[in-house]
């Protein structure tokens, strides 16, 4: 039988500059740092533009949003920056607007925007 | 005795099978999934202070999650005997600017229990300190 993941984590590149990461089931205390250590290791390869892509993530809690805080800052000082796009979850999007991550970076509706943003 | 109550130790390994069981219990009590998860986001930033915060990542301490619905009331209260935690200038909506900034990582978990439960407190009884969230079951 096929163990379900609680959480997983796919990673596309584009071109030489553009990684899209594409989040699936939850990101919570145990499974953020598998996020936070693909992250890191994405800045050490010189990818500047960054989409998180979160149709299929179902649960976020504070501890993944600080991973994205940490990373959003270091991602721009490389000259890079972070999209977000694919939000349906409706509490992962209350989390989003409650805590005013719109303010600190852009949300695209869906892949493709979020790739013509850059 | 609390309708639910689990005994857990101080890892975060424990945190999704409890935060699972919350949902599941919440569910049963008649609240829809979004308000469900609601719960479980607040009872996962609970436990997560406490094993941070509270036990500073020391395995040997004890968590006691208990969950009761009174009425229409879910209560939902979290024990542990770690250093109890300061809840003074922390209830505010973060400044997310600042943080980006400052490169910090935390300040979201005690305002999303609050922004999600109708009721938080904080307080202790004997040797343990507790986080007793309280939401309301809506028609």
């Amino acid at each position: 039988m096929k163990e379900k993941r609680l959480f997983h984590l796919s990673k596309e590149e584009f071109g030489s500059d553009m990684v899209i990461f594409g989040l699936e089931g939850a990101l919570n205390v145990q499974t953020a740092p598998e996020f936070e250590e693909a992250l890191k290791k994405n800045i050490s390869e010189g990818k500047k533009k960054v989409i998180l892509e979160m149709s299929h993530l179902n649960y976020i809690s504070s501890i993944g949003l600080g991973v994205i805080i940490g990373y959003l800052e270091e991602t721009r000082e490389q000259g890079g920056d972070i999209r977000i796009c694919g939000v349906n979850d409706p509490v992962i999007q209350d989390i989003f607007e409650t805590t005013g991550f719109p303010k600190i970076i852009q949300f695209h509706k869906d892949l493709g925007t979020a790739r013509l943003s850059f | 005795m609390a309708d639910l109550s689990l005994r857990i130790g101080s890892e975060t390994l424990f945190v999704p099978p409890v935060v699972a069981a919350l949902k599941s219990y919440a569910l049963r009590c008649g609240f829809v999934e979004e308000e469900a998860t609601k719960i479980a986001v607040a009872v996962e930033e609970a436990l997560a202070n406490v094993i941070k915060h509270s036990y500073e990542s020391r395995k040997e301490g004890v968590i006691l999650i208990e969950a009761d619905l009174k009425g229409d009331e879910l209560c939902v209260r979290v024990s542990h005997q770690g250093k109890p935690f300061v809840l003074e200038g922390k209830r505010a909506a973060p400044d997310i600017e600042k943080l980006e900034k400052e490169r910090k990582k935390g300040g979201f978990g005690l305002y999303l229990i609050e922004k999600f439960m109708d009721e938080f407190h904080l307080g202790h009884e004997k040797e343990w300190h507790y986080y007793l969230m309280k939401k309301h079951l809506r028609p």
